[in-house]
């Protein structure tokens, strides 16, 4: 009986934690950054807070650049040419600085979330 | 140039080297042979040249985000090897033999492979992309070796120190250390899902960067020991803490069973 509860009690904890997982697509608002010659355009992306969004993150270098932020939690390899998905948020308001790790003498940008 | 290849190639070699050290110590500890290491270490540089010629059908793939279920997949897979490996060493002290040590010499071998074609294939995609340019070419293999070096370095002083713990530590310390290690990956995995938008993102549960920054030289071991993230979500810290729950189960489990081994011949 007392496995039971614990049972239930340990599948209650990982709804919660799972906090309703179905993703959703619909209505998430969309945003693009280019990278050109090792520099992101915008450099200064404003995005709405407290909500998903989805990064294209186009690379028209011939070279591979990867998106990387901290504050993001959020890293990924964009090959030359080529273009990323990168899904961002629920972010609280503020600043979110990223750069591209092969190139962070130049490649560098922040998405203010507001 | 030189100094951020130091920091990419010190990054994933960093984490490689720690697994690496913890697995080399653990076998020498049970007398395993290291031969799956060994095995695991050729498949991995095979598999890092592999995904990375494969990079872009990768990238293109499952709605343009492959990289991320990639990375999902390779990560899951290594914490069930690691869990299949740290209740594997205890049954190995048994000396029942030939199951249990095909078992752990399998699970080290693809744990190698996978984590290094994870971070093998960064360092070969961000080297590859200066190799049209010789002035470029040069500050980056000589940054790269430096990281290289220093994180490899790391990880031998890593396992010397993990040889030498006294006999009451000398299982317990690296077991522990191993359940960490597959408790930041298991987290890894849910920010890898929610970046692919594979599921619901979550607001932080906290924020921790101003104690310690993810971009600091502590913030990066800590990432490399315990998946240390400033603004961890409520998934990430859940699946952290039911990774290393089973863990302790699991290894708890192997331990009991050692324990009694001829109930279960019995029965």
């Amino acid at each position: 009986m007392h496995r039971m509860k614990a049972l239930l009690s340990l599948a209650a904890i990982g709804i919660w934690l799972a906090g309703g997982n179905l993703a959703v697509y619909a209505g998430v608002p969309v945003y693009e950054i280019e990278i050109r010659e090792h520099l992101f355009y915008p450099a200064e992306l404003r995005v709405p807070a407290r909500q998903k969004i989805k990064l294209q993150v186009i690379n028209q270098d011939a070279t591979p650049e990867e998106f990387e932020s901290f504050e993001l939690n959020r890293e990924k390899v964009i090959m030359g040419k080529r273009r990323a998905t990168i899904f961002i948020g629920p972010l609280l308001p503020g600043e979110y600085p990223y750069f591209g790790e092969f190139h962070p003498e130049t490649a560098q940008g922040v998405i203010i979330a507001e | 140039m030189t100094l951020s290849a130091v920091i990419i190639v010190l990054r994933e070699v960093l984490e490689a080297a720690l697994l690496l050290s913890l697995l080399f110590s653990t076998s020498r500890l049970v007398a395993l042979s290291c031969r799956g290491i060994i095995a695991g270490l050729l498949l991995g540089l095979a598999g890092a040249v592999t995904a990375t010629r494969l990079m872009d059908a990768i990238s293109e793939s499952f709605d343009g985000v492959g990289q991320e279920v990639l990375n999902v997949v390779l990560l899951g897979a290594i914490v069930v090897l690691l869990l299949v490996y740290a209740a594997g060493l205890d049954g190995r002290r048994v000396k029942d033999g030939g199951l249990v040590n095909s078992l752990l010499l399998v699970a080290s071998c693809l744990v190698v492979a996978m984590a290094l074609t994870r971070e093998g294939m960064e360092i070969i995609i961000f080297m590859h992309g200066f190799s049209a340019d010789p002035v470029e070419m040069l500050p980056v293999l000589v940054g790269g070796a430096i990281g290289a070096g220093i994180g490899i370095s790391l990880g031998v002083l890593i396992y010397y120190t993990l040889i030498n713990l006294p006999d009451r530590l000398a299982i317990i310390v690296p077991l522990l250390l191993l359940a960490l290690v597959a408790s930041g990956m298991a987290s890894q995995t849910v920010v890898y899902l929610m970046q692919g938008g594979l599921i619901e993102s979550q607001l932080p549960v906290w924020d921790t960067s101003r104690w310690v920054a993810e971009t600091s030289v502590t913030g990066q071991l800590l990432y490399a020991l315990l998946g240390y993230e400033a603004t961890p979500t409520r998934m990430q810290l859940g699946i952290y803490g039911v990774t290393l729950m089973v863990f302790f189960l699991v290894v708890a489990a192997a331990r009991w069973l050692r324990k009694t081994p001829h109930v279960r011949a019995v029965q």
